[in-house]
């Protein structure tokens, strides 16, 4: 054993038997010393440390040579292809004017606008992981919304179900003649009741169905257009022409918003004759 | 090149400035996507959209002189809402662990394409073992060279913690790549090269 290594030894048990060993304290202060930001007897004291320990000393190696080559991650070389595919990108979006330069936040407008907000929104929101109960809620709250509110088609159906419900057997014609012919009095009400249940189910079905039926008529062109860009946009996926599917894709995502527009809109005749969406 | 006359030039809608400004700026991107997500073909995607996203949002970059903070700024938080995606959606598909060794093939590593150099190989492997916020402060303030102040705006954490932080940072990654093996040519200049031959004597 060389003497250097003997009074290494020594100091090392001097120490455990009273403050332990100072290498924490002297780590702390590595990177100060690597930085050059330790002076003075602090420097002198850690620079002592690390003549002894060489776990610390290896430590303070890495560490001199750790700031430069966390520098040389700066930067890194994505290829030759890289600038042209963020130019082939972004000029999309400049070649179609759809740019504001001046309103603060650069967005496209109108449609195809709203559906890339949209679309973003949506990816955002589906995979949070609370999606499906909110998904659940708002479904929820559209069903109270269209059951309730004055001039929805659905309006009255809870209160006619429930009084369905409320009927029981008088529903069930079986039932209802037993019924009958055990009391006329009962059979009189059971009977007014059906009539009156029935009167209100096909009135509210006529009503629906109506309604239906005009909204079909008013949406069945969007409906067309909306089949043959699905049915282009797939055409153009398999045969490997993505911008195409991706445009028809967009077109279609267009038509479909129209078809809700049209579907939920109560005005009438108008509708029926009102003019296409003209292409951008 | 001045910098805020490229900037108003892009925000203009000058192609040749953008084109100047991403050839500028995507080695950094890049690097930012690299660190953040760790696969280079997922690092260069998500690298592009940054720069859509830049692209879309030049208009709110007011201050010139801050641009690449507020650079950094975007990419971070386009790096974040990735791994957010990535966290929420499920894996594509299960590889048996037999499997997982052929998958080797002794050959240069995704990563080795984008990192030439070996001991940047180490650094980078390093910083994976760190927890999230000091390998965030190292990306932020060691790789990036941002300042503290905005750094500690960026992690909406107080100074003092980032500063504290950010030598703790240092000092474990630096005890990983020590039990690593400490580096493949430990230092470069011997095995006590560089400053540490200084510090040491």
């Amino acid at each position: 054993m060389t003497g250097r290594k003997r009074q290494d030894e020594f100091v090392n048990e001097v120490l455990a038997r009273t403050t332990g060993s100072p290498c924490a304290r002297a780590r702390t202060q590595l990177p100060d010393l690597v930085d050059r930001a330790l002076e003075g007897m602090d420097r002198q004291l850690v620079q002592a440390h690390l003549e002894h320990c060489s776990p610390c000393r290896s430590l303070a190696v890495t560490l001199g040579w750790l700031g430069q080559s966390l520098q040389d991650l700066a930067e890194l070389d994505p290829g030759p292809a890289f600038t042209r595919r963020v130019l082939d990108q972004t000029s999309g979006i400049n070649v179609t004017g759809l740019v504001h330069a001046s309103s603060g936040v650069s967005q496209a407008p109108g449609l195809l606008g709203m559906l890339e907000r949209l679309a973003q929104w949506w990816e955002r929101q589906v995979f949070k992981p609370r999606f499906a109960m909110q998904a659940a809620y708002a479904a929820t709250v559209v069903l109270v919304l269209l059951t309730s509110i004055p001039g929805s088609p659905l309006k009255g159906t809870p209160n006619r179900a429930l009084q369905a419900v409320q009927a029981g057997p008088t529903y069930v014609p079986v039932i209802g003649t037993a019924v009958n012919t055990g009391s006329a009095w009962v059979g009189d009400q059971v009977a007014a009741s059906v009539a009156t249940l029935r009167g209100h189910a096909d009135a509210g079905w006529n009503e629906v169905a109506e309604s239906v039926s005009t909204r079909g008529r008013r949406t069945s062109s969007a409906r067309t257009q909306f089949k043959e860009q699905l049915a282009a946009a797939w055409s153009g996926a398999r045969q490997g022409r993505l911008g195409q599917a991706g445009y028809q894709l967009i077109q279609a995502a267009g038509s479909s918003k129209q078809i809700w527009h049209l579907w939920w809109i109560d005005n009438n005749s108008d509708m029926d004759h009102r003019p296409e969406r003209s292409e951008p | 090149m001045d910098q805020a006359e490229l900037l108003k030039r892009c925000q203009d809608g000058d192609e040749l400035a953008w084109e100047v400004l991403v050839r500028h700026h995507q080695g950094r991107i890049c690097s930012i996507a690299y660190n953040y997500v760790g696969d280079q073909d997922e690092a260069l995607d998500v690298a592009q959209d940054i720069f859509v996203r830049i692209y879309n949002r030049l208009d709110t970059c007011e201050d010139p002189d801050r641009f690449e903070h507020w650079l950094v700024r975007i990419a971070r938080n386009a790096c974040i809402d990735h791994l957010r995606r990535r966290k929420a959606r499920p894996p594509r598909r299960d590889i048996p662990a037999e499997d997982m060794v052929n998958l080797r093939d002794g050959g240069p590593t995704p990563e080795d394409n984008l990192i030439s150099s070996s001991r940047q190989r180490l650094v980078h492997r390093a910083l994976q073992d760190l927890s999230e916020i000091n390998r965030e402060i190292i990306l932020l303030k060691d790789i990036q060279g941002l300042p503290l102040e905005e750094i500690a705006g960026m992690l909406d954490l107080p100074l003092g913690t980032v500063k504290s932080r950010s030598s703790r940072a240092r000092l474990e990654l630096a005890q990983v790549i020590t039990d690593m093996g400490s580096g493949p040519d430990r230092g470069g200049s011997g095995p006590f090269g560089g400053f540490g031959a200084e510090a040491a004597s």
